[in-house]
Order: structure tokens, then sequence, then C-alpha cells
């Protein structure tokens, strides 16, 4: 596919979202390398790092793509890499979606949305809670509540634990007294182990140097 | 620092040759498990570029989401005590060593305001050499600045750990591992000029068992020492007598036929009518001095040679029996019979399978032991194996930070007490 090819399809793609295509010289790329496609939907910009079949065969062209794609967050809403179906199989999704960066794939006969792009507020007195960015939030909310809940449960549970040795636990500077009065909730191997005792006289027994 | 504060803030380090286990007194029976490796990483890999902050070592369950299909794998991929001493000088070793015992240590932070450090106790080999637990106290030392995770630290041979785990005061602990053998009176403390070490190990096992493998036509299966080990483990016996045992063997091969059926493929390993074979392997582990074996020794299987790692010799050919012994005559003659009659196998390496049918024939490792002692005249013994080999080591480490008081400092004639941070 050529690559105007490839930018028809695209343009087809996003304007059945009911998106247009930004004419390259009002696109803004905060003083970077600006993208190879831009769309704008009134209230939203979206912009494209579009690769082609052989654009890929440097070892890090994908790594300074990628690199460079964050900086289209600082001006643009949405920002998609674009790459053919054949060599999406070599990226791992993950790194993209930490960043925010979404991933569309295509072939001779479509364009597909594979990882949905975050979308990046850059105007607070006129950002709004899209329906994505309500549902985010709730569920951050959600997980911090849920860690809240266990970091608490696990403390309760080591202070459990804790409690449960208290009662053997040995008088500093009388180390004849290891007395284990509740072993049986002690680990097995402290139940009854003549080495507390050894162990416990350290120091405080004639100089010995078994070597 | 109290007493009272120091039990409920012990935590226990065992490095092992494989795995690397690790874990605070609220732990319960079993501390955490993972391997004893880092993996260092491709700078210029895409997933760290844009992964967030650069990490040059990964340890724990990670390590397989950073592992790559390349080369140059094995020289990123490090186990930094496989032979159960780090090289005084190799520093992508002890900076795994380091990142271990960060790693370890932040799974363990309590939330109590009162936390200022754990008591922490590492168990090393009891051949490390005394550069290991300096540099072993300078990381801990480091981690103590850095984060406040340690109060004070200590470092014991594992034989002691195993000796205090298993409530046995006066004991000779034989721990035997992937690479070698250590054999160290215990009474009361380890008796260091005693130790005999063994260069040999289930290394050695799984070396004799890949020949075995290729003289009986799977010698396409051998490359990987994992597939290796796990043939050696199924099919492997330890011969009450090594020509009494061939010769059962031979005349009955179908009773003593060795099969292995490879989980999730469909491999199948038949030693057929050289089924005896499967004796020759737990012979070797435990006395490798039979004629037999010099036709393998010509093949070009590696010989057990005496070598030197800092400052311990080790010795190739020398039998579990011979080595007993020789620790043992090491010591004053009346502790002597107390240490024959308590004699402690421990590490994967004595696990063995003896089944029930073949009694005639094929015993464990305790038993060999014994006989092995028995041949050279020494007949009041008493031979266990670990129970839970894979915790006892940590366990001790357990035992000896609860009870060793808090004001025993570090002594470098004793090698034992607190080293405060």
């Amino acid at each position: 596919m050529t690559e105007r090819e490839v930018d028809a399809l695209l343009i087809e793609f996003f304007t059945s979202k009911g998106l247009k295509p930004i004419p390259l010289a009002e696109m803004s790329a905060q003083g970077e390398e600006k993208p190879d496609l831009a769309f704008a939907d009134g209230r939203t910009t979206t912009y494209l790092k579009v690769f082609g079949k052989h654009d890929l065969q440097q070892r890090d062209a994908l790594l300074q793509a990628v690199l460079s794609s964050m900086s289209y967050a600082r001006a643009a809403n949405r920002v998609y890499l674009v790459l053919p179906k054949v060599q999406a199989t070599i990226v791992d999704a993950a790194p993209l979606r930490e960043r925010g960066l979404g991933l569309i794939v295509y072939d001779s006969k479509r364009v597909e949305e594979v990882l949905p792009s975050s979308i990046f507020n850059h105007d607070t007195a006129t950002a709004r809670a899209t329906g994505d960015l309500e549902r985010l939030t709730s569920r951050i909310a959600a997980l911090e509540r849920t860690v809240e809940t266990l970091l608490s449960e696990l403390s309760r549970i080591k202070a459990l634990k804790l409690e449960q040795l208290e009662p053997s636990r040995i008088p500093s500077r009388s180390p004849m007294a290891v007395e284990l009065q509740s072993s049986e909730r002690l680990p097995s191997f402290l139940q009854d182990n003549p080495w507390l005792e050894i162990l416990s006289r350290r120091g405080r027994e004639p100089e010995h140097v078994a070597s | 620092m109290s007493e009272a504060y120091k039990q409920s803030y012990t935590f226990g380090m065992d490095f092992g040759t494989s795995d690397f286990k690790f874990g605070s007194i609220t732990s319960g029976e079993r501390p955490e498990i993972i391997e004893n490796r880092g993996y260092f990483t491709d700078k210029t890999s895409v997933i760290q570029q844009i992964s967030g902050p650069f990490k040059e070592v990964i340890v724990g369950k990670d390590v397989p989401l950073y592992l790559e299909t390349r080369e140059d794998l094995s020289a990123r991929l490090v186990y930094p005590m496989r032979n159960g001493i780090v090289e005084k000088d190799d520093q992508r070793c002890w900076a795994v060593v380091k990142e271990l015992t960060q790693f370890a240590l932040e799974s363990f932070r309590p939330p109590q305001s009162d936390f200022t450090g754990f008591y922490l106790v590492a168990s090393l080999s009891s051949v490390a050499p005394r550069y290991m637990y300096e540099k072993l106290f300078e990381i801990f030392r480091e981690i103590s600045g850095e984060f406040q995770s340690i109060k004070a630290a200590t470092i014991i041979p594992q034989p002691l750990s195993v000796a205090i785990a298993h409530k046995i005061p006066t004991c000779i602990v034989i721990e035997s591992g992937h690479g070698n053998s250590q054999t160290c009176p215990i009474s009361r403390y380890p008796v260091r000029d005693a130790i005999v070490a063994i260069n040999r190990g289930g290394g050695d096992g799984n070396a004799l068992t890949a020949e075995i493998l290729k003289d009986c036509g799977y010698g396409d299966l051998v490359r990987e020492e994992s597939f290796v080990r796990k043939v050696k483990e199924n099919i492997g016996l330890i011969p009450a007598d090594l020509d009494a045992a061939i010769q059962l063997a031979k005349n009955d091969p179908e009773r003593f036929r060795a099969t292995y059926r490879v989980p999730g493929t469909r491999i199948t390993i038949d030693l057929a009518d050289k089924s005896w074979m499967r004796f020759l392997i737990g012979e070797y582990v435990f006395d490798p001095n039979h004629e037999l074996f010099q036709s393998y020794f010509s093949r070009g299987l590696r010989k057990p040679g005496d070598v030197r790692f800092g400052d311990t010799f080790f010795r190739g050919m020398l039998d579990f029996g011979d080595a007993i012994i020789e620790a043992v005559e090491r010591c004053p003659v009346e502790l002597q019979p107390h240490l024959y009659r308590q004699i402690l196998l421990s590490g994967g390496n004595f696990a063995w399978n003896a089944p029930a049918d073949m009694t005639e024939a094929a015993i464990d490792a305790a038993s060999k032991v014994r006989l092995l002692l028995e041949e050279k005249g020494v007949t009041d013994t008493t031979v266990l194996i670990a129970q839970s080999p894979q915790y006892s080591v940590w366990r001790g480490c357990i035992v000896y930070g609860y009870a060793v008081p808090t004001d025993f400092s570090w002594s470098w004639e004793r090698f034992e007490g607190w080293m405060n941070f």
C-alpha cells in the first residue's frame, strides 16, 4: 500500500466517527515534530503517528517514534500510533497503555482501533469529565478503597501474629529465662527447641571459639 | 533496643545455590521463595525506555517478564551463588545479592510506626570466605543507610541453621547442593576447622545421567540440564551394593526397567536392557570411585577434581563416608561418638526414590551413608534426612535471631554476634 492509500483509509475511518482532518499548516506540536495526520471534532484533537511497512526496519525506529509521540500529548487530546497489522504483533501494548497512547492497525482492507487512546486535557477551564474519564475516575477511587482495606487488613493480621508471640518474648538481660509458656502458638521449629537456651547465652558465657 | 523489639522484627534470609528464601518471624512455618538470580536489563530495550524509571537488575517473580530470546541471555541472567561462593570482584553478582536483599526486606516492611529496622539473620554456605561476610555486611550497611530497613544484622553458616531448625545441638551436617557438598560438625557452634568440602553435588549426578542417556540413544535430549535433572530424579537409584544391584538388574531387566514419560510431551525415556545403569547415578553421587566410572571419564565425563574456592579446598573424589570420618576425626576424641550418633543430611541432593519392590537393591540416602560408614568400621550411627529441606535454613535463622541477645556484638574472631547499623 502507498502512503497515500493508508492516509485515505485513516481519513475515512476518522470521518466516519465524526472527526474532520486538520490541514498540516494548522497543526500544533508544541515545538516538536508534527504528526503525520491530525483530526478534530470541535472539542478535542487527535494526532496520529503513521508507520509504513518499511519504517520499522531499524532497531530503534519504534522507540524513537514512541518517544516523539509522547510529545504530541502536550498539544493533542488523543494520540495514536498507526502500524501495519503484520508488524503490530511485535508491539507490547502494555507500555503504550501505561503512557495513554492508543494503537491502530491497518491492512489493505480495513483500519482497526485495537487500543483506545487516553484523553489528555490541556485546558482545565474547558476540560470536562467525559464518560471515559468519569468511569476511570470512579474505578481508580474504587481501587484506592480496596488498597486501603487490604492495607488495614494486613496490618491487623500482622499485629495479631505478633500478639501471639508476645507472651514468649525473652526479657532482656536475663537470657536464662527462655520461657515459652504459650509455645503451642509458636511455629513448630521454635517450640521446645534446645537451641533457644543455648543461643540466648551467647556473649554471657566463657569465651569459646569453636574453630 | 529491647529484646521484645528484636523478637518482633527478626528476619531470616537463606542464600541457597538455586533459591533465595526470606521472611520475617511473622511468616509462620514457611518463608517466601524466589530464585537466587537477577536479570540485567537491556538499557536500549523499548520496554525499559517507556516503562518508567530504569532498573538495572530485576529479581523475583518479574524476571520472566523481562527475558528476551536473545543470544546473550545467559550473560544477562546471573545466578550469584551457583557454587555457594561469590568471587570478590564480581560486581554483577554482588549487585544481584544487594537487589535480592532489598527486595526481601521491602516485601515485609511493616506498617507499624515503631519500626526502625529488622534484626536480619542471613545464612551463607559454610565454606564462604571472610570477604563474603565483609561484602554482605557492606551491602546491609548501604541498605540500612538508604532505606532504614536493617537495625542490625548477623551471618551464620547454613549447616548451623539446619542443626538449629532440627533442634539438634551436637551433630554433623552434610549439606549437598547443586555444585558442591559440605560436611560440618556442630557442637553448639560450627567447628569451622573441621569442615570438609567436596567438589561434587547434584550437578555431577546430572552430568552422568546425560552420559547414560547418550549411551541409550537419547543424546539429542541432553542439552537442557533441567530436563536431565528430571530424568535423574525419576529413574536414578542408590544401590546398597553397586555390583550386586547391577547383577540383579541384568538378571531381571523387566523388574528394574527404567522408564520416564516426560509430562506434557510425547517423549518417553526407556533404558530397556540398559536399565541397570540407573544404579550408576546414585552410586556416583555418593561414591564416584567404582571402576565402572573410569570408562565415562575416558569418554569425556568431567571427573570431579580437587579445586580451591576462596580459602577452601574442595575434594573431588572423596566419598561421603570418608568425608564424614575426616570431619569427625578433626574434632576432639570425646566429641566424636556424639557426632556419629547424629548425622543430618540436608539439601536437594539427598532426595532419592527407594521403590518398595526393589529394597534388596535400592536404598535411600540415609541408608547409603550408614553403609559407607559401616564399610569403614563406623557402626554406631544415626543418619537422618532433614525434614522440609527447603525451609530448614530459614527456620534456623529465625530461631537464631529470636534467641541471640541484642547486646552480643559481632566478633570477627568468633564470626558471631550482631553488627549494629
